[in-house]
């Protein structure tokens, strides 16, 4: 039984670390569980540089309110997990994994997020080069092609989601995936470029029309992150 | 002879459409008048609200009751329209549509669990709140079960509350009575209804409600924000217990009670 305990702990804590960008490594050798914190990551640009795309006024309540709270709760759950882990509580660890999954996942989703908009003078809404054109190209035609399909995607998505550009992790080929609530782009493909389709990310600015907000928000996708992502 | 059949007419297809059902003897009621062509066939429409979209103020904003009513409600209901038109099922009221939910097509499921589930949750949900509200009566029947089921109203407010600070996502909260005459405070994703019974909710969830909460982000983000809470606070407000006691009649007049067992 403490085998098995011991086992699923090590595995658990090496996916907990590796889900948590700017965790820092804990102690190798240390007998006691130590935790690695999730925190905000700072913005590479103003709340008001996305604009008009995306007022100033959703960045900050975005990062600094909805971000935040992921971080505050994925991080209170870890601990939660982690107790469970210590004492043997099986039922209670298990009972935490729908946190872990939202609020970590809420993590690590709006991360990626920002890194993936840029403000123009950043590079936002130039179209990407490289080796992520081509294969752009060689899996929809063209770029504007793939946007529609992605656009579709996003308004196909009932709820609170996001649509993700991915890369499967087998084949290398592109796809556009639709995930619910915070479920994070894990598994078989890794995520390249996402699009929050959240009424957060859009309401106090577009109210319902997120048509508008899923053609604007193109205008300061920076395509440069997605082709650092790509393998 | 002419001008009655021409109010006949106009008084017939305002009664379908309200009645939700399309037209049935539409032009052969004066035949010689100049009506216009009939529209597409009129299947659900947006039920008005029995007060002013500020009446809530200062709990759930003008601002929001109007788009809410206005433009989610009424979009859920044009595509519900444009994806039932001339299926049988666009027959049924909206809530029995909701029973039935198994017996569509499959074809249909996924656009009638959204969209139909968002016409029914909606209207239901304007019932559910009034600029009116009075306390639930003590030893109303409702009151009554409420405290057997959970100790004290105060502890099933408590309960409502966690459950629906607690939806990961778009959802509701709610109050049902299952089948077997429980009361329970229950969740569910996105539009789904209780009414669609537990293929759909899963068991737990399945029943009729009696007062539920949309959780939705545009139900309460230009007013309250990311603090939900604070939504679901100023919710007993406005929660209209005249209706849900009458829900809670309704359901139990229909269920053989255990006393008589």
């Amino acid at each position: 039984m403490s085998t098995s305990m011991l086992r699923n702990s090590i595995a658990l804590r090496t996916a907990l670390r590796a889900a948590t960008p700017t965790a820092t490594r804990a102690a190798a050798f240390s007998t006691t569980p130590t935790r690695a914190l999730a925190t905000l990551p700072d913005l590479p640009y103003d709340y008001g540089a996305l604009e008009p795309a995306i007022s100033g006024h959703i960045m900050e309540l975005h990062h600094s309110k909805h971000h935040q709270t992921y971080v505050t709760n994925y991080n209170a759950a870890q601990s939660k997990l982690q107790d469970a882990l210590s004492s043997g509580d099986i039922a209670t660890a298990i009972a935490t994994q729908p946190a872990i999954n939202f609020n970590g996942g809420g993590n690590l989703n709006h991360t990626l997020f920002w890194e993936n908009l840029a403000p123009k003078n950043q590079g936002g809404g130039e179209p990407p080069s490289g080796p992520l054109a081509k294969s752009i190209e060689s899996h929809y035609g063209t770029f504007e092609k793939m946007k529609e399909q992605f656009n579709a995607a996003l308004a196909g998505i009932q709820g609170s989601g996001w649509a993700w550009l991915v890369q499967d992790n087998e084949t290398g080929a592109l796809g556009i995936r639709t995930y619910a609530n915070q479920d994070p782009v894990v598994g078989k493909f890794h995520p390249l470029l996402g699009i929050d389709a959240w009424e957060h990310a859009y309401y106090l600015q577009y109210e319902n029309r997120k048509a508008e907000y899923f053609k604007n928000i193109w205008g300061v996708v920076n395509w440069k992150a997605a082709e650092k992502r790509m393998k | 002879m002419h001008f009655a059949n021409l109010t006949l007419g106009w008084m017939l297809s305002l009664a379908q459409s309200r009645l939700g059902v399309g037209p049935l003897v539409h032009n052969k009621l004066g035949s010689d008048t100049s009506f216009p062509a009939p529209p597409t066939t009129i299947l659900y429409t947006l039920p008005p609200l029995d007060y002013n979209y500020e009446a809530l103020e200062p709990h759930f904003d003008a601002e929001t009751m109007r788009i809410h009513h206005t433009k989610h409600h009424q979009t859920y209901i044009t595509n519900l329209n444009a994806a039932l038109q001339g299926n049988e099922f666009s027959s049924l009221d909206i809530d029995e549509l909701m029973t039935r939910f198994n017996d569509l097509p499959a074809d249909k499921k996924a656009v009638v669990r959204n969209q139909g589930g968002g016409h029914a949750n909606h209207s239901f949900f304007w019932k559910n709140l009034t600029p009116n509200a009075t306390a639930l009566a003590d030893g109303s029947p409702l009151k009554t079960g409420i405290e057997d089921t959970f100790s004290s109203f105060e502890v099933f407010q408590q309960a409502f509350e966690k459950a629906a600070t607690s939806v990961f996502g778009s959802g509701w909260a709610w109050l049902i009575l299952t089948d077997t005459g429980e009361l329970r405070v229950v969740t569910t994703a996105n539009q789904d209804s209780p009414l669609m019974g537990e293929s759909v909710v899963g068991a737990g969830a399945a029943g009729f409600p009696i007062m539920g909460l949309d959780v939705w982000e545009h139900a309460y983000y230009l007013r309250y924000r990311n603090v939900r809470p604070d939504y679901i606070k100023a919710y007993w407000q406005v929660v209209n217990w005249e209706f849900a006691s009458g829900r809670y009649m309704e359901a139990r007049g229909s269920m053989v009670q255990p006393e008589a067992l």
